[in-house]
This record gives C-alpha cells, sequence and structure tokens, in this order.
C-alpha cells in the first residue's frame, strides 16, 4: 500500500470541529465501497454524521452497482451516515444536499462554478460541453420502527487526470486538477463538503426543504435547453424548465405541455444526439 | 373535467400503449394508467412550490432493464379469500420496484421464504436514491405483488406476509 497518498486525517477533523458531521471518521486506505462499509456501520449502531473515506475502492459503484473507477489516492470518495426520525424529511433531499455540499465547496475553494445536474451529479461546463465532477449515491433504510437511516455516498473527481481515450464520450468527466491545472489538497476541499453538508443536515432536521429546492433551481444545469430525458422504454424531449417542490424536473414539451419527470437519464445537445 | 372526458384519456391510453397518464385540471389531477385492465386513480392536486410549476405528468419508468426473474406464479387467494391475517407490505414512495440488490444479483426474497424484521425485502428507487425496504416483521411471503423493474405508487402493496 506504500506511495498511496493518505488523507491527513487529524488535519480534517481539526478543520471540521465541532460540527457533527466528521466527529467520527473511519479512513481506510482500500475498501470494496464506502457505502457498503458505511451501510454495515449504520446497522451496527453508527452515530449519526459518521464518515467513511477511502482511498481506494476496489467495488466502488454508481447506482445498480455500475464501476466507479477511481485512481488509489487521487479523488475523494466518501460516504456520511445519517440517522433520523421515520417521521422525518424524505431521504431524496440527502442525495441533493450532498450534491450541494460538493457544488459550494468547489465554489468557494477554486472560484469555479459547478452545476447540480438532475437528480445526483455536480457537473463542470467546459467549453460547450457539460462533465461530470462528481455523483452522488444514497441508499436508505428503515432502522426499527421510530428510525430510519441512509449512506449517503460522493465521489468527487480531484486529483486524477484522464487520457482521453479513457472517456466516456457520452458521460465526459472532468477532475479539478484538469480543471484548474494544478494538483488540489483535499482535507480542505473535504472539509468544505461535510461542513455544507452538516449545514444542510441541520436545516432538514427541522424540516426545511424550501432553501435547499431554490439553492438547486438557482444551480441547476440547462435550465432553458433542450433536453432529452431517457428511461429504458420511453424517453422526453423538450426545454428544461426546472425543478418542482419535490426536486422533481420539470419538462416543456414542444407543444408547451409542461411535463414534471421523476425518473431517467438527462442528456443533452450532443449527448442527446450520440444517446438517441 | 367530466366522465365523458376521462374516458376519452383512457381510450388514449388503451389506443396508445402508453403505461401512465396524469392529467390536472382546476386542482383535480386524474392519473390513468395502462395497460389494461386500466387503473384510474384521483388525487388531490398539490399546490405548486415554484411560480413555474405545471401541472405534472409523471414519468415513472424503469431505471435498469428486468433481470430479476418475475414474480412466482404460486397460487394465491383471491383478494377476497386473502387471510385477513397476512399483512400487506406497501411502498412508503413513488418509485420503481427492484427485487434484487444488482441486474445480475438474486432477488433479495422468494415465495415461500421465511423473512424477519431486518429482511430486506426490496429496493424501491426514486430519483436515483435507493430504498431498502424491510419486512419489519416475522413471517412467511405468501406473493409478490409487483414485476420486477415496474413502477410502484405511494402506498401500493408489494408483498403479502404471513405473520409468524
Amino acid at each position: 500500500m506504500t506511495g498511496i497518498p493518505q488523507l491527513d486525517i487529524a488535519h480534517l477533523q481539526r478543520l471540521l470541529h465541532p460540527l457533527r458531521v466528521g466527529r467520527h471518521i473511519r479512513h481506510e486506505t482500500v475498501c470494496a465501497s464506502t457505502n457498503d462499509l458505511a451501510h454495515a456501520m449504520l446497522e451496527g449502531g453508527a452515530p449519526s454524521g459518521t464518515v467513511v473515506v477511502a482511498e481506494e475502492q476496489t467495488a466502488g459503484r454508481g447506482r445498480f452497482q455500475r464501476a466507479w473507477k477511481s485512481e488509489a489516492g487521487q479523488n475523494l470518495l466518501f460516504t456520511v451516515i445519517v440517522r433520523w426520525p421515520r417521521d422525518g424529511f424524505a431521504p431524496t433531499w440527502l442525495t441533493l444536499a450532498a450534491a450541494l455540499s460538493v457544488r459550494q465547496a468547489v465554489e468557494e475553494l477554486f472560484h469555479l462554478s459547478p452545476k447540480i445536474k438532475w437528480p445526483n451529479d455536480v457537473v463542470l461546463t467546459l467549453g460547450d460541453g457539460v462533465q461530470k465532477l462528481a455523483g452522488v449515491l444514497t441508499e436508505a433504510t428503515t432502522l426499527g420502527p421510530r428510525e430510519q437511516g441512509a449512506v449517503v455516498g460522493v465521489g468527487l473527481n480531484v486529483n486524477q487526470v484522464w487520457m482521453p481515450h479513457d472517456q466516456d464520450p457520452e458521460r465526459p468527466r472532468v477532475s479539478l486538477a484538469s480543471a484548474l491545472g494544478r494538483r488540489i489538497d483535499r482535507e480542505p476541499l473535504l472539509a468544505g463538503c461535510l461542513a455544507s453538508f452538516d449545514e444542510h443536515l441541520t436545516n432538514l432536521s427541522k424540516g426545511h426543504t424550501g432553501d435547499l429546492v431554490a439553492e438547486a433551481q438557482r444551480h441547476l444545469t440547462g435550465i432553458g435547453r433542450a433536453a432529452h430525458v431517457r428511461l429504458p422504454n420511453r424517453s422526453w424531449r423538450g426545454i428544461l424548465v426546472g425543478i418542482d417542490r419535490d426536486y422533481h424536473l420539470l419538462l416543456r414539451d414542444e407543444h408547451g405541455e409542461p411535463h414534471c419527470i421523476s425518473a431517467g437519464e438527462v442528456l443533452f445537445g450532443s449527448q442527446d444526439l450520440r444517446g438517441g | 373535467m367530466n366522465i365523458e372526458d376521462i374516458r376519452a384519456l383512457a381510450r388514449l391510453v388503451q389506443e396508445t400503449g402508453l403505461s401512465e397518464l396524469e392529467i390536472e385540471e382546476k386542482g383535480l389531477r386524474v392519473r390513468i394508467s395502462g395497460p389494461r385492465p386500466v387503473e384510474i386513480q384521483t388525487v388531490q392536486a398539490m399546490p405548486p412550490a415554484l411560480p413555474m410549476a405545471p401541472a405534472p405528468v409523471a414519468a415513472e419508468a424503469p431505471a435498469r432493464p428486468p433481470q430479476a426473474s418475475a414474480p412466482e406464479r404460486a397460487p394465491i387467494p383471491k383478494a377476497d379469500e386473502i387471510p385477513p391475517h397476512w399483512k400487506e407490505i406497501t411502498s412508503p414512495i413513488v418509485g420503481t420496484f427492484y427485487r434484487s440488490p444488482a441486474p445480475d444479483a438474486d432477488p433479495f426474497v422468494q415465495v415461500g421464504d421465511t423473512v424477519k424484521s431486518d429482511t430486506v425485502l426490496c429496493i424501491v428507487e426514486a430519483m436515483k436514491l435507493m430504498n431498502e425496504i424491510k419486512a419489519e416483521m416475522s413471517g412467511v411471503v405468501k406473493k409478490i405483488m409487483v414485476e420486477n423493474a415496474q413502477p410502484v405508487e405511494f402506498g401500493q402493496p408489494m408483498f403479502l406476509i404471513e405473520p409468524l
């Protein structure tokens, strides 16, 4: 394992003190998936706000086990454990809260303007292309009659740089290092993401979702653009209008009819042409 | 909107093969699901939160190809013959029902399996959030009421469990 850059966890915790998120941090050089490890810790009673962070994942994944490939020690792969009452907020909000946290941290630290790509990605617009900077995967469960829990996993591309042939033309990725042309200290970035998530969590626990919706609307990518929402057995085309108060995507079709969409993958422009 | 309008919409759904159509007019939302038997649900529309929020037409569909096997066709009592002590496990959200954790993985449970309160029965996905649904009781799975990768409504029964 020598040679793999390691996060300075003590430094990270100093930056986060006294927030609840990050009070407990489990740091692994290698693990199968931070979400899987966090899920086991959640079921085992780990407190809310516990963070699992790994330098490398051997079975990192996005939705439905889609592989998430990341070079060891280059990026930020972390999962936050959240527990809250079953009569509390809908777990969907955690995905948005995490995406907005990443967005805000990147904007504040690097003066970039990342956007939210509905529902769970953070993207940068470079040239005429929307490129994926980070993705969020939330998995929620019940923890008995009164409590629910979730693991909120984030993969954020930091110092990895891809060769063109490593890119999926339909889903191009970008890292902060490639966007800025320099290596990035990961601890302040992770601290920024977690501090922002802590704040969102506090608001959610009070039942406040309006700020999340407004912030998402402000930073949603593709508003006013022609978009194609693709599902396995149908698709929708139209102009992307925004989101509603439940974080559903709003699309207006060629006849001016509005559609409220709760599933599917959003594609724009050339992606759309390739995606069909 | 009157009954003739709703009939016309139902015909439209049947003729076009749409799996679902939802229309909102004057605070009344009508959702028609196909294919046959056509189901018509009405729900009270919610006031929009954002100025541009339109009357929604829900698009809810599988986010991955169906892989896990379809629900077993075990002989099941008709609705009025279902023993009253059997419990329905319903969906807590609108989403897509998945019987396995990944397309190539085994289903979480099969008909006839004995489950405990912490046994995972399925995942319901909504907006790329994976919701694990646990049995939250001890019992035997008697029926799986939704096909893999199909949309489910809030409160829709997904499993019938005979308590032990």
